[in-house]
């Protein structure tokens, strides 16, 4: 008997046999009806798709026999595959290579066998489409037509088979893929319902796409007035600014940002409701690009956060914090006034025993007079100075300051308590101007004097500097004193609210971080200077366009 | 009144215009007066020359009152009778007897009745 042999390309073949994923799968009933076509047009008893394995051949389908796989180096399919065109033996028993062959001599006798190679794309033979008889007979040619084409149909549905196990897996990847959109969508929807924050989506024009609930809530609209727009809105809702006037539609976060670009953070608008109620809201506004590199946005996403009971709070603490600050100074104001009250009462005493001496020389009366309005005019300072302090600038508009006038009222207002430590203050302020709220800056001096004179208390030279100087388009305040330095890990913290290093009751923690707050507002800020040897404190506001156009 | 008549007297007192009041009006009141803007020039010149009466501020930069009373009262005598004024209520938690001041007056005081209560002790020490 001659084993069917086994040639170079093997390593190959069983790699293209193992990636048609069949060996051992169940039988398919496309593969049943080509074995069946197969037995029918050969007229033969046994029809068979072999796959020839590294030991063994496999069958697909079979048609007359029970056997699932046999030896490989008993089958006529390994010889078969090697061939090119139909793998033909008429009578076995006539042919050496077969005679004494076991599938021969005993079940289930082979004296026909006719084996059309399974050829892969690749050129790879992996097994057969084979038909076998037990007697001997020869295929007529149009018999041989028909079988090789049924073996042409085999080697196409394998590779459909692939194609479709492909399609399959993509189907469930796709599947999958959907399910996750639709999660995370149903994710998406109930964040967006259930967010604190309002949100509304607008296209490039600025009509408004979608919203969720809390953005009606926040604004007080019913979806309709929203999404309809102004024309359907009470007259008496509308969008104002923090100081009150009218916001004119393009100067709305949303549409500045689809105009410019540029996304708009922290926007502070003023809603005036029907019911009478203001309603302060931050918004911020992001625009959305078709694509990278794009300069118009396609559309914008704005999302806001009704902020009324913080900045209620804020201006309370704001407040107490400013009174607190004053209360500090109370004591000093009082004597700051009661020195100049002493002289003007002595003045008047003395030019009162004058006049009852019946000796008035006239000289020295105007020298009195003159000398008590000089020192009325004082007093009036100090006075002045305590009401830009306390009074309420909540919503004051922004004017152009002096920053010698704001520097000056401040002093005024702690000359006692630096005399009361022995503090020297040295000022030397250029003659700048600044927007803004003069009363929220002397405040912001005040505390940093008030700081500097704590600062000094163990100092054996006790001096504060103040100097106001011009850099760029930057006002730069600085305080400097001369006390022992801010230490490192309080210089870390100094910022923060209600951080404060002095014994309880002694100060209120709010200075430094309200200070900042007042220098953000006025779009400046407040630091320690690292670089100083001094305790420097700076703080920096933009100069203001009186000052530039006068420069 | 006419105790402090001829009477030298220093007044300390940074506020400039209080400081001028008050020297003027002792100087109609017949007396000779100097004076300084913080307790470390008014102790050099109480060192330099015989006071009768000291009257000083309490806070001012550069020395303070409290300061300077505590230096006379160390020196060896005749020594100013001393005086004191302050802006500050409540603050006079000190022992005025420890630092030898007679009274301490509260601005805005009557120029007068200090004058006169000064010409008191004077008439008391000249008893």
């Amino acid at each position: 008997m001659k084993a069917a042999p086994i040639l170079a390309n093997e390593s190959e073949r069983i790699k293209s046999l193992i990636e048609l994923d069949i060996l051992d799968t169940p039988a398919e009933i496309l593969y049943d009806d080509l074995a069946l076509l197969a037995s029918k047009i050969c007229e033969t008893p046994i029809a068979l798709v072999s796959l020839i394995d590294s030991d063994r051949q496999w069958f697909k389908a079979k048609v007359g026999l029970d056997a699932a796989e046999t030896p490989r180096d008993v089958s006529f399919c390994g010889h078969a595959i090697h061939q090119s065109e139909i793998f033909e033996v008429p009578d076995a028993y006539g042919d050496e290579r077969f005679r004494d062959n076991p599938l021969v001599t005993g079940a289930p006798v082979v004296r026909f066998y006719a084996g059309a190679p399974l050829i892969l794309p690749n050129g790879s033979g992996v097994g057969t489409l084979c038909v076998i008889d037990h007697k001997p007979r020869k295929l007529t040619a149009s018999q041989r037509a028909a079988f090789s084409a049924l073996a042409r149909q085999v080697v196409f549905n394998f590779s459909e088979r692939k194609n479709h196990e492909k399609l399959q897996c993509r189907e469930l990847e796709l599947r999958e893929a959907l399910a996750g959109i639709q999660r995370a969508n149903l994710h998406n929807t109930a964040l967006l319902a259930n967010m604190s924050e309002g949100l509304i989506f607008q296209d490039q024009n600025g009509n408004i796409i979608s919203h969720n609930p809390a953005a009606l809530r926040i604004l007080d609209l019913t979806s309709d007035q929203l999404i309809m727009g102004r024309s359907s809105l009470d007259p008496k809702w509308k969008a104002i600014r923090e100081n009150g006037t009218d916001l004119p539609r393009n100067e709305h976060p949303a549409m500045f940002c689809l105009t410019s670009g540029e996304a708009v953070r922290g926007f502070m608008m003023g809603l005036s409701l029907p019911s009478g109620e203001l309603r302060w809201i931050s918004m911020n506004a992001t625009p959305v690009f078709g694509k990278e590199g794009d300069s118009k946005p396609i559309s914008v996403i704005t999302t806001f956060s009704d902020v009324t009971a913080e900045r209620e709070k804020d201006f309370i603490l704001r407040q107490s914090a400013k009174m607190a600050s004053l209360g500090a100074m109370a004591g000093g104001i009082a004597h700051e006034i009661n020195t100049p009250l002493a002289a003007i009462r002595s003045s008047a005493d003395l030019l009162l025993v004058r006049v009852k001496n019946g000796s008035p020389d006239s000289e020295a009366v105007a020298k009195a007079m003159n000398k008590i309005v000089g020192i009325v005019d004082r007093i009036a300072k100090v006075v002045q100075s305590m009401r830009v302090l306390s009074r309420d600038t909540k919503n004051d508009e922004f004017a152009v300051v002096s920053l010698r006038q704001v520097v000056d009222d401040a002093v005024s207002l702690c000359r006692d308590r630096l005399s009361a430590n022995s503090a020297e203050i040295f000022v030397n302020c250029d003659d700048l101007y600044f927007n803004g709220r003069s009363g929220e800056i002397c405040q912001v001096v005040l505390n940093l004097i008030a700081n500097s004179v704590d600062a000094t208390l163990t100092s054996p030279q006790r001096w504060i500097r103040i100097d106001g100087v011009r850099h760029g388009e930057s006002i730069v305040l600085s305080v400097t004193d001369s006390g022992p330095g801010i230490p490192n890990q309080v210089a870390a913290r100094m910022m923060e609210p209600f951080f404060t290093t002095k014994p309880v009751g002694k100060g209120t923690g709010l200075g430094l971080s309200i200070s900042r707050t007042i220098a953000a507002d006025h779009k400046g800020t407040l630091y320690r200077d690292a670089q100083s040897q001094m305790t420097r404190m700076v703080l920096e506001l933009p100069v203001s366009l009186q000052n530039r156009n006068a420069a | 009144m006419t105790q402090i008549k001829g009477k030298e007297i220093l007044v300390v007192e940074d506020d400039d215009d209080l400081r001028e009041i008050i020297s003027d009006a002792f100087s109609v009141y017949g007396a000779h007066t100097k004076t300084a803007k913080n307790g470390e020039a008014a102790f050099e010149l109480v060192r330099a020359n015989r006071f009768d009466v000291v009257i000083s501020d309490i806070q001012m930069p550069g020395g303070d009152g409290l300061d300077l009373m505590k230096r006379i009262a160390q020196l060896p005598p005749p020594k100013p009778l001393c005086f004191l004024w302050t802006g500050h209520y409540g603050k006079s938690d000190f022992s005025l007897q420890a630092l030898e001041v007679l009274k301490v007056f509260e601005k805005p005081f009557k120029t007068s009745e200090m004058i006169e209560a000064m010409g008191k002790f004077l008439a008391k020490k000249a008893d």
